[in-house]
């Protein structure tokens, strides 16, 4: 009788443990895998934050008498097409435009002396090295949360339990387009 | 116990190991040697956090780490520190480099819940106005219109309620746990021995005989209960807020 009474005390610890691990695991992987949700969205809200940047931009540059039209058309067609993107990769190829198209601008814009010593195109420049700054803090804290999902869906004994409850491996930044690590040319110097 | 020394070891190699930055040591962190009134900003800051509660920290470096800029290293800093209050994000890292190129001279970090109050082109404005002084070599005094210029454009800012930490309600359960304890020790060490420790203690009087060693003394000799002040140690004084990489940096 009393073996039998630790025998069913050994099952019952055994289970307790296994619950609490599978528990344990589960509860981490769903907060794992809404921190990536949660970091990606960080990123949509600073491209986000860029894209508002840009009518101010455009006032700013376009009142200078001569200054390449076709750069203004360009960067303004490329804010609506990040307002009409649907999916996550056309949000990312958009952002990743216009971050080229507002780092050419820039460029363009040193052709004027006057244009870049106004107070108004230096507030615009603080701002804008803010937002690319931002933006890139949010996409290392979107692949920071992605490795550490990673790690658990890929680890013993999470895996298994990964397995069973359908957690999967998400994708890093780097699959963007080539060039868009690159942040623009902010030239801050004074 | 032999193996204590080896527990405390292997808990203590890997913080040693981990920590990249420097601890914190105020508000004012003059780790470059360049601000020669670090003491009067310190009270300033101090004085600040307990009126507003936004943390404000000076950090500043003879040169940046490799592969650092201004901006990831203040962004990292921000993190590991965790300036400014947790619920509130109101930190605010204010970098200084020692004889820093262009671009990688100093830098304002603003917390997330400041970025309401003071964009990236404002706390750019403030820096500006502080730039002739670092570079005239008076990191003093660029510190100083940096403080300044943050206050100015934070008269709006309304604290939040100073949050309910539980961390400290769980600090404080601890140390109760550990008063009663130590108390406790006390009453029951003040009825043994002070000699041999273990033996009851039988007064008559002024006069008090050990029941185990047999020892004779005066009842003030007895053992009084040691009171053991626990201080610090729990990290710096900042609060655990949050940046995003907003600022600016010159």
């Amino acid at each position: 009788m009393k073996k039998f009474w630790i025998a069913l005390g050994v099952v019952v610890l055994i289970i307790l443990i296994l619950v609490s691990t599978i528990w344990g695991s589960y509860n981490s992987l769903v907060y794992l895998d809404q921190n990536v949700d949660k970091t990606w969205s960080d990123v949509e809200v600073q491209y986000q934050r860029r894209v508002d940047l840009i009518p101010n931009l455009v006032n700013v540059v376009e009142g200078f008498a001569g200054f390449e039209k076709e750069t203004l058309t360009e960067i303004t067609q490329l804010r609506s097409q990040w307002q009409s993107a649907s999916s996550a990769q056309e949000q990312v190829q958009t952002a990743n435009q216009i971050e080229s198209a507002i780092s050419k601008l820039l460029l363009i814009s040193e052709n004027y002396p006057t244009l870049t010593a106004g107070a108004q195109f230096l507030a615009l420049q603080d701002s804008l090295a803010e937002t690319e700054n931002m933006v890139s803090v949010a996409r290392t804290r979107y692949n920071s949360a992605v490795r550490d999902l990673n790690a658990a869906v890929k680890f013993f004994p999470s895996n298994i339990i990964a397995q069973w409850f359908g957690f999967v491996e998400k994708d890093y930044f780097a699959t963007i387009t080539p060039g868009a690590e690159v942040a623009p040319e902010v030239n801050i110097d004074v | 116990m032999k193996l204590l020394p080896l527990f405390v070891l292997l808990l203590v190699v890997p913080m040693v190991q981990a920590a990249q930055f420097p601890a914190s040591v105020g508000y004012v962190n003059d780790f470059a040697g360049i601000l020669p009134n670090a003491g009067a900003l310190e009270a300033i800051l101090a004085a600040y956090e307990k009126n507003t509660t936004i943390e404000i920290a000076i950090v500043t470096i003879s040169e940046l780490p490799p592969e650092h800029s201004t901006a990831t290293y203040t962004v990292e800093l921000f993190e590991e520190w965790g300036i400014g209050k947790k619920s509130e994000d109101n930190g605010i890292l204010v970098l200084l480099v020692k004889d820093g190129a262009p671009g990688a001279r100093m830098r304002i970090e603003l917390g997330y819940g400041i970025q309401g109050y003071i964009t990236g082109a404002e706390a750019g404005r403030i820096l500006d106005d502080a730039l002739p002084s670092y570079e005239a070599g008076g990191y003093q005094t660029a510190a100083e219109i940096i403080v300044a210029g943050l206050k100015t454009q934070l008269t709006s800012y309304v604290p939040g309620e100073r949050p309910e930490d539980t961390p400290g309600l769980i600090f404080f359960l601890i140390f109760i746990a550990v008063f009663v304890f130590i108390i406790a020790f006390g009453i029951i060490a003040s009825t043994r021995c002070p000699y041999c420790i273990r033996g009851k203690v039988v007064c008559t009087g002024n006069k008090c005989v050990c029941t185990r060693c047999k020892r004779k003394f005066d009842k003030r000799r007895r053992r009084s209960g040691v009171f053991v002040v626990a201080g610090g140690g729990v990290g710096g004084g900042f609060g655990g807020g949050g940046s995003g990489g907003g600022g600016a940096g010159r």
